[in-house]
């Protein structure tokens, strides 16, 4: 697929997703916390629903895969509770906060920021002090 | 701040298993919004590796799919804002008087909380190597055994952590 066409499928798609997101109730923060307080279970309906189906139609897509064992290293369980904290902290997750900014709750800049932040300085902490085998990159 | 009503339970999973099968189709790999963060952050091989990108189910001879144009996770990230305020144009559209006045007015506790949130989340996605997009549904989706365990714990700590947040 040409470049012109990756740029259109992703920015369509992402609009999609985005406006999804926000009907759905996952840009907000309220609902989100309830959900996390398990007062209600809605969204994780919505969610468990979604990898059903996903897992269906990957199925079908991904007939040809491979059996090798799943990418496991030392980083996920860690980084999967930092992330886990932070989204119970803040509300949001990337693609949520994004969403947040468009909807205009504008104080999501001060998550973005925080995300971007995060995300770029994942790579001179990990160059430091991790330097585990994380597979092969993009 | 929502104004409108909340999708059902059903809508919103079709809604987002339709978008995640869909990239699949279009680009050829699985959706995970950290991955085009990193990639934006020019964050270099050796850096935890977003799962969804993992070619090993894509086809017998796995080759690793096309390098995206950066420009493409941009529009995706610039897209998801753009579908936010799609949603909020109609009844409960958004008040963007209000909203611009909510940064101004600057209460430095609650955007320091946002700050600190916001961090973890950067930082623990790029260590996992996934976030709710790409180890929760893209990952859970294709049942890897890694994305399983980082969904699940990432759920756990928000409910555990959520406990001592609120009053």
């Amino acid at each position: 697929m040409s470049d012109r066409r990756h740029l259109a499928w992703h920015a369509l798609l992402g609009l999609v997703l985005g406006f999804g997101l926000s009907r759905m109730g996952l840009s907000d923060a309220a609902e989100v916390r309830r959900l996390f307080a398990l007062a209600d279970l809605r969204l994780l309906a919505t969610f468990a629903g979604a990898v059903l189906l996903i897992a269906g139609g990957a199925a079908v897509l991904d007939r040809a895969r491979h059996l090798a064992s799943p990418w496991r290293h030392p980083g996920l369980v860690p980084g999967s509770i930092l992330f886990g904290a932070g989204w119970a902290i803040c509300g949001a997750c990337p693609a949520t906060a994004l969403v947040q900014l468009g909807e205009g709750q504008l104080a999501a800049a001060w998550t973005l920021a925080g995300i971007g932040l995060g995300t770029w300085l994942y790579g001179p902490v990990h160059r430091r002090l991790f330097r585990w085998d994380a597979g092969p990159g993009q | 701040m929502t104004a409108q009503p909340t999708w059902p339970w059903w809508l919103g999973a079709l809604w987002l298993a339709g978008v995640v099968l869909l990239y699949r189709v279009a680009a050829g790999r699985y959706l995970g919004v950290s991955g085009f963060l990193g990639r934006l952050s020019g964050l270099r091989a050796e850096m935890a590796h977003p799962v969804e990108a993992a070619p090993r189910a894509l086809s017998r001879e796995a080759a690793p799919p096309r390098r995206l144009p950066w420009q493409a996770p941009l529009a995706f990230l610039v897209a998801l804002a753009a579908g936010g305020l799609l949603a909020r144009i109609g009844p409960g559209g958004p008040d963007l008087h209000g909203a611009l006045g909510s940064l101004g007015r600057a209460d430095w506790r609650g955007a320091t909380v946002l700050l600190i949130g916001g961090l973890l989340v950067g930082f623990g996605a790029r260590m996992a190597g996934g976030c709710t997009s790409g180890h929760g549904l893209s990952g859970c989706g294709r049942l890897d055994r890694g994305s399983l365990l980082a969904t699940a714990c990432f759920f756990t700590t928000a409910v555990v952590v959520d406990c001592f947040l609120r009053p």
